[in-house]
């Protein structure tokens, strides 16, 4: 009798197990998708025992079901971004969200985009910031570009005559041909820092920079050894100064990740809307607070939304 | 200390906090007049036709009388802009190169003109020229063949202004509540040119402490404490609660 009650027992739990198995859901091919953190030494420390956070996640382009989708603003209606990321996102496989490029303040529902920034073909900024250097490209299919301000090589492709055309935003006549053609595309475009364009840096130390073990992020668009591309967000949570943590996610990509070359890589501002959720391949949340912005805001209070997805 | 002598040191504390409390109200720009909108002169004498004489398609961008126009010209009227467009077509042959030549015209030989204007701090000024350029908007959506040259002028100098604003905001902070500052900062807002305002720490944490984002200022203000700050802040609160205990103990165990 006892035999038997064992013998069901071990069954019922071998086919429980192999169930839910199957019936756990996976939003994305963990091959293409892939999380990690790693305890690294502090770049300029001579103590090789003190280490800080890098939280990493990869995402590969290949065979493009790795897709981006940016929320620039409160829509044209008043929906904020929380409420249009929500009812986007209900038949979507959501990889990450963050916060993306700067507000002009931090209260989500008067805040707005600080540079050039046009939300699904829809302009909500039309001031170039120069001193941000780089303009991102988001299209409405799933795909991301950017370009440095200053070398005019904004490319661009109409997806009906499938022409290409070379911007520089800073010609007021070429200005006015990309916002027409971002209309027509509905695509999104908006300003941050670039740091890193085709493997140089772009930032200058600033020696009276204060700021201590803030946390930084960065999206860092790269080249792999087979041509591939993938997208990284290198999650830094104690990185010090802006210029060492740019330093940091560069040396770490070159080095460690061994990709050929940093196509682009920008600033996510994880300032005073500092949104960062990541999910597991199950679509749960990742809970690893490395992997999370600020715990105190709600989707409600993101400014902006950067989300990648899967499909 | 006698009272007599304190009550005079009291009142004489708090008469000074009033009078430097009345002289920065004073010193605050209540100013809230501002410049109307000035009317557009409706004669086209300018006769661009004639100034062109000689010039060819090859050689106009270089020889366009640019400040001779500027000078002259009726360039704040629609209907004269459209006919020195025609002038200019019927040299250049070529209708968006005339819209280029009257767009560098209007913007960054403007600018040169009228740089001077603009280096210092005048509220009055900017609003004459954002009044100007607000114009340029309209006349893209009445005439749709020269819908270019229009959006142009408007972009450049929203833009202009826009940049201006910034940079005189960080050159002054203090300009960021004066009553004519705020109105330019709004109409650029409405007509989305955004100005990001330099916000120094301290607005920064009133700004916090208004909204009551609790989490965010105790997150910032103890990432960026230094070690010394943190040690000193330690001690603060262990000073502060020992002292609690204290009185606890005095009034309450005694």
């Amino acid at each position: 009798m006892k035999k038997k009650v064992l013998a069901l027992s071990f069954g019922a739990f071998l086919l429980l197990s192999f169930s839910t198995k199957f019936l756990q859901k996976q939003i994305y091919d963990t091959k293409l998708v892939q999380t990690k953190t790693l305890q690294l030494k502090v770049v300029g420390q001579n103590d090789p025992n003190v280490k800080e956070p890098y939280a990493i996640l990869k995402m590969s382009r290949k065979s493009d079901r790795v897709k981006v989708r940016y929320f620039a603003a409160k829509s044209y209606d008043g929906t904020m971004v929380g409420s249009r990321y929500s009812s986007w996102s209900a038949n979507k496989n959501v990889i990450a969200i963050s916060s993306g490029t700067y507000m002009d303040l931090c209260d989500a529902s008067i805040a707005k985009p600080m540079g050039l920034c046009i939300d699904d073909g829809n302009i909500v900024n039309n001031k170039i910031e120069n001193t941000y250097g780089g303009i991102v490209v988001v299209y409405a299919t799933g795909g991301m570009v950017a370009s440095a301000i200053e070398k005019g090589d904004l490319n661009i492709t109409n997806s009906k005559t499938h022409s290409k055309m070379t911007i520089d935003v800073r010609n007021q006549f070429q200005k006015q041909a990309f916002i027409d053609w971002a209309k027509e595309e509905k695509a999104t475009v908006f300003q941050t820092h670039l740091f890193v364009y085709k493997d140089s840096l772009r930032l200058i130390e600033n020696p009276n920079e204060r700021m201590k073990n803030a946390p930084r992020r960065f999206l860092a668009v790269c080249k792999e050894e087979d041509g591939t591309v993938s997208h990284y967000i290198v999650n830094l949570p104690r990185a010090s100064t802006l210029y060492q943590g740019v330093v940091k996610a560069k040396e770490y990509l070159k080095n460690i990740e061994d990709v050929t070359q940093i196509v682009f890589m920008i600033n996510l501002d994880p300032g005073c809307q500092n949104f960062y959720n990541v999910h597991n391949s199950d679509g749960s949340k990742k809970l690893e607070s490395n992997f999370n912005g600020d715990p105190n805001l709600t989707i409600n209070q993101a400014a902006n939304l950067l989300a990648y997805y899967y499909e | 200390m006698p009272n007599s002598t304190r009550n005079k040191i009291i009142v004489s504390l708090t008469a000074l906090i009033i009078v430097v409390l009345f002289f920065f109200l004073s010193k605050a720009n209540n100013n809230n007049y501002l410049p109307e909108q000035r009317n557009t002169e409706s004669n086209c004498t300018y006769n661009l036709y004639a100034k062109l004489t000689g010039l060819n398609n090859q050689n106009i961008v270089a020889q366009f009388p640019y400040n001779d126009y500027l000078e002259h010209s009726n360039f704040n009227n629609i209907e004269c802009l459209k006919k020195d467009l025609t002038d200019l077509d019927s040299v250049t042959k070529d209708a968006m190169t005339s819209q280029q030549i009257l767009a560098t015209t209007l913007t960054d030989s403007l600018q040169k003109r009228v740089a001077n204007v603009y280096k210092i701090y005048q509220p009055d000024s900017l609003i004459y020229l954002m009044q100007w350029a607000e114009r340029f908007q309209y006349y893209a959506e009445i005439d749709t063949k020269n819908k270019i040259l229009f959006k142009v002028v408007y972009d450049y100098w929203m833009n202009f202004i826009s940049d201006k604003l910034t940079l005189f905001s960080k050159e002054t902070p203090s300009i960021k509540y004066a009553f004519k500052f705020k109105f330019l900062v709004a109409k650029c807002s409405e007509r989305k040119y955004n100005i990001g305002l330099k916000v120094t720490s301290t607005e920064k944490v009133i700004d916090n402490l208004v909204r009551s984002k609790w989490g965010h200022l105790f997150d910032a203000s103890w990432n960026q404490a230094s070690l010394l700050q943190k040690i000193l802040l330690s001690l603060l609160i262990v000073t502060f609660l020992y002292g609690i205990y204290c009185i606890i103990l005095k009034h309450f165990f005694k």
